[in-house]
């Protein structure tokens, strides 16, 4: 199965967890997940979670003045944010358990 | 532009015309929707280009890139249409557009947006005054123009595509036209009416405003001292000739704190400019305008020497 799929599927959760940590840049959020082993994860399928979660409400976001290059625009969770990550990793839970004792079922274990 | 070009070594430049080839791929979209896409692209496309190299072969054709970040932010796809190749010289001002919007995506150019829309109230005003009529220099006027662009600003920062383009060809218009309107208005402002004037600047002596023509000198004795000279703090005449030529003192001429006694034509003492001459002696002269001018009229009054000095010169004698 192509990891590229789920990720799509998880990337919201994937960044909402990667951004309730610390506020960051859209390059520096590419960065930890593919830390945390979403190698497959792609610059412009963040970019685009970024916005639509900020459009969502929730992520916030600020603009940090460089004095040598181009300005850094960093990307902070909200309240909102919090909740859909509360839920949506609930649910993630639940689908993950669910999948592994079903696949537990046909002899197949992590 | 060359697509099938991989950038090996990528350059700020080349990061910045990658950045405004994806606005461009992106300028369907409400301006809104584009800027937030773009906003920081630049920065974090450096870092990454420092740390990966080529940025096409990793994000792959500014196009290809833009089409992605729709698909992943939930955007309609890209208009139909025709490619910019196919196009030169729209593609090229699309270009020029896209760096233009690229520019205004900025920060800074964010924040300075409301002092244009100021100032294109102004601007706007002024044309208005100039064309139908009415007085440029009216606060109010000016004030109720800066208010209005204001509120039109506010109001259309969503526009989208089509009509944000007639937007920036209106304000481009007006920025030309006011360029020649505008200073005029300031020209205005400096020499009309309202302003009250200084007396103009006058060449020579003057008094109180008024041109010094001639003077005339008296010793502490009373007796009218023939063609006296005068000289400022710096040693420069007082009078210039009318000729235009400059007088230079000669050599012996004592300092000016010097007090002579009795003050001779070639020794001059400081001239007490405001001091009425003595008039038990010597009245003073009813008229000396005749008499600045070395002219044949009045020569009989003279001594008939040469008189380089002559605006300095003396009227009549006692």
């Amino acid at each position: 199965m192509d990891s590229t799929q789920l990720v799509k599927g998880v990337l919201d959760l994937a960044v909402l967890t990667v951004v309730s940590t610390d506020d960051g840049y859209g390059y520096d959020v590419v960065r930890r997940l593919r830390t945390a082993g979403l190698d497959d994860v792609g610059e412009a399928s963040v970019y685009g979670t970024l916005r639509r979660l900020y459009s969502a409400g929730a992520l916030t976001s600020y603009v940090v003045a460089s004095d040598e290059g181009p300005h850094r625009k960093y990307y902070g969770i909200t309240r909102t944010g919090r909740d859909m990550l509360a839920f949506q990793g609930k649910t993630w839970t639940a689908f993950a358990q669910t999948m592994a004792g079903l696949l537990n079922t046909a002899g197949v274990t992590p | 532009m060359n697509d099938t070009r991989v950038l090996q070594t990528t350059t700020p430049k080349d990061v910045r015309a990658y950045v405004a080839r994806v606005r461009l791929a992106l300028s369907d979209l409400p301006c809104e929707d584009a800027d937030e896409l773009t906003q920081g692209m630049e920065a974090d496309l450096l870092e990454l280009a420092a740390e990966a190299g080529g940025l096409r072969a990793r994000l792959g054709t500014p196009e290809t890139y833009a089409d992605d970040l729709r698909a992943a932010a939930d955007l309609p796809p890209r208009r139909a249409g025709r490619t910019p190749s196919q196009r030169p010289v729209r593609s090229g001002i699309a270009r020029w557009w896209a760096r233009g919007e690229s520019l205004m995506a900025r920060p800074w150019a964010a924040d300075l947006r409301p002092v244009g829309w100021v100032l294109r109230g102004f601007v706007g005003y002024c044309l208005v005054a100039y064309f139908i009529g009415g007085n440029l220099h009216s606060l109010l006027g000016w004030t109720v123009g800066a208010a209005l662009s204001f509120w039109v600003g506010r109001a259309t920062r969503t526009w989208k595509h089509r009509r944000r383009t007639v937007l920036v060809a209106i304000n481009l218009s007006a920025a030309l036209i006011g360029i020649f309107v505008v200073p005029s208005v300031f020209n205005q402002t400096t020499t009309g009416p309202s302003i009250i004037e200084g007396p103009p600047t006058m060449e020579g002596l003057a008094r109180n405003g008024e041109p010094v023509t001639g003077i005339v000198v008296y010793d502490s004795t009373g007796r009218r001292v023939e063609q006296p000279r005068a000289f400022d703090q710096n040693g420069s005449p007082l009078l210039t000739p009318p000729d235009g030529e400059s007088y230079t003192p000669p050599v012996s001429l004592p300092p000016l704190t010097q007090q002579t006694p009795a003050s001779s034509a070639t020794a001059v003492p400081p001239v007490p400019l405001a001091t009425t001459p003595p008039t038990a002696s010597a009245p003073p002269p009813a008229s000396t305008k005749r008499d600045v001018t070395p002219s044949s009229g009045s020569g009989a009054d003279r001594t008939g020497a040469p008189q380089p000095s002559s605006p300095a010169a003396a009227t009549k004698r006692p």
